[in-house]
């Protein structure tokens, strides 16, 4: 069973696993929270097996957390890909500085709205709080990026 | 200018490891937690036991039958919190019991909200503020009547608040940035009542 499984999450896991990554890294800010976080994640959907029904949505949801959870357990405050930027050369260095002004909240919904395209509504569902709450969060993610980039979305 | 949406695109170039070895080495070992997170949980259960007690005790201790929270005895601490994470959301605390109460506004004043009950702390109790200090700023008002203006007394320095150290009522009140569709300034009154450290209310 564990091994049916297995193939289907790692069909899951090649399809998004790098996507997944990469957004939880500009989450977190910390390569290792967003390895330990998507790994996590991964082998919790892995032995939940059937009862993991959306599986891109619950592995998603699943490592956002944990890595909410890794970072205060951590006691990371800060944005460590910018405080050591010669650990990965990042194709937008000024998006990472601009990211590393914007508390953790604000981060998770520019990305998830941003980078993957989810609602307020959805975002709010990933991360464990309220659509009038993430509206607040992006809206100052929004700005405050609008500020340090000087990037127009609209 | 360059689309947001394009920037965090480019990010999709970042080289990201592969995981599926430690994924199929955490499916096979039974859990991540460690003796010592399981003891942490432990102890961090045990401990929020005894302060939900402790808090319970403190709560029933701290409503009057007037519905006057009397003044907790020094060192203590106010917070206001305007962190919007949750429905479920306190907006006071004292010595870090959240304090029930109603947050009301009426259709005079869309934008305008006052907490019940009056609460009562000790001159120069010193104030937390949560949520984001950038868009929020504070001021001591008089209290209580319905003049309008209402009569700011001094802005609060959210660096270092603290209540007044005059006894007296007054207002707590707060102007904070809510953009659910946009920039809105919505006002937050807070109803006080300072006590001296000797138990003297003042006028």
């Amino acid at each position: 069973m564990v091994i049916d499984q297995g193939l289907r999450f790692e069909a899951l896991y090649r399809e998004h696993g790098a996507h997944l990554w990469r957004g939880i890294l500009l989450y977190a800010g910390d390569p290792d929270v967003a390895s330990d976080a998507v790994a996590e994640a991964f082998a919790q959907a892995i032995r939940r097996g059937d009862r993991v029904e959306s599986a891109l949505a619950w592995v998603t949801k699943s490592a956002y957390r944990i890595a909410g959870g890794e970072l205060k357990r951590r006691r990371i405050t800060g944005y460590p890909i910018t405080d050591r930027p010669y650990e990965m050369q990042l194709p937008d260095p000024a998006l990472a500085d601009a990211l590393a002004q914007l508390s953790p909240k604000q981060r998770a919904a520019a990305v998830l709205h941003f980078r993957d395209g989810y609602t307020q509504s959805e975002i709010a569902e990933l991360i464990g709080s309220t659509t009038s709450a993430v509206g607040v969060h992006l809206y100052r993610a929004r700005t405050r990026l609008r500020e340090l980039l000087g990037d127009d979305d609209d | 200018m360059t689309d947001l949406r394009e920037r965090f695109a480019r990010t999709d170039d970042l080289p990201a490891p592969d995981l599926w070895l430690d994924i199929e080495r955490q499916v096979s070992t039974p859990s991540r937690r460690s003796p010592n997170d399981t003891l942490r949980r432990m102890v961090t259960i045990a401990a929020a036991f005894v302060i939900a007690i402790a808090g319970g005790a403190l709560l029933l201790r701290a409503f009057d039958p007037a519905g006057v929270v009397p003044a907790v005895p020094a060192p203590n601490e106010i917070t206001f919190s305007f962190d919007f994470d949750g429905i479920d959301h306190n907006y006071l605390s004292v010595n870090g019991v959240p304090i029930e109460g109603t947050m009301s506004n009426g259709p005079s004043h869309p934008y305008r909200y006052e907490f019940e009950p009056m609460i009562s702390v000790s001159a120069g109790t010193p104030v937390v503020v949560e949520g984001d200090l950038d868009e929020i700023r504070a001021w001591i008002d008089a209290c209580c009547d319905a003049s309008e203006p209402r009569q700011r007394l001094y802005e609060l320095d959210l660096a270092d608040p603290s209540m007044p150290s005059d006894p007296g009522t007054y207002f707590v009140e707060f102007s904070v940035v809510e953009p659910p569709d946009g920039p809105e300034v919505d006002t937050y009154l807070f109803p006080i009542r300072v006590v001296a450290t000797d138990g003297d209310e003042g006028s």
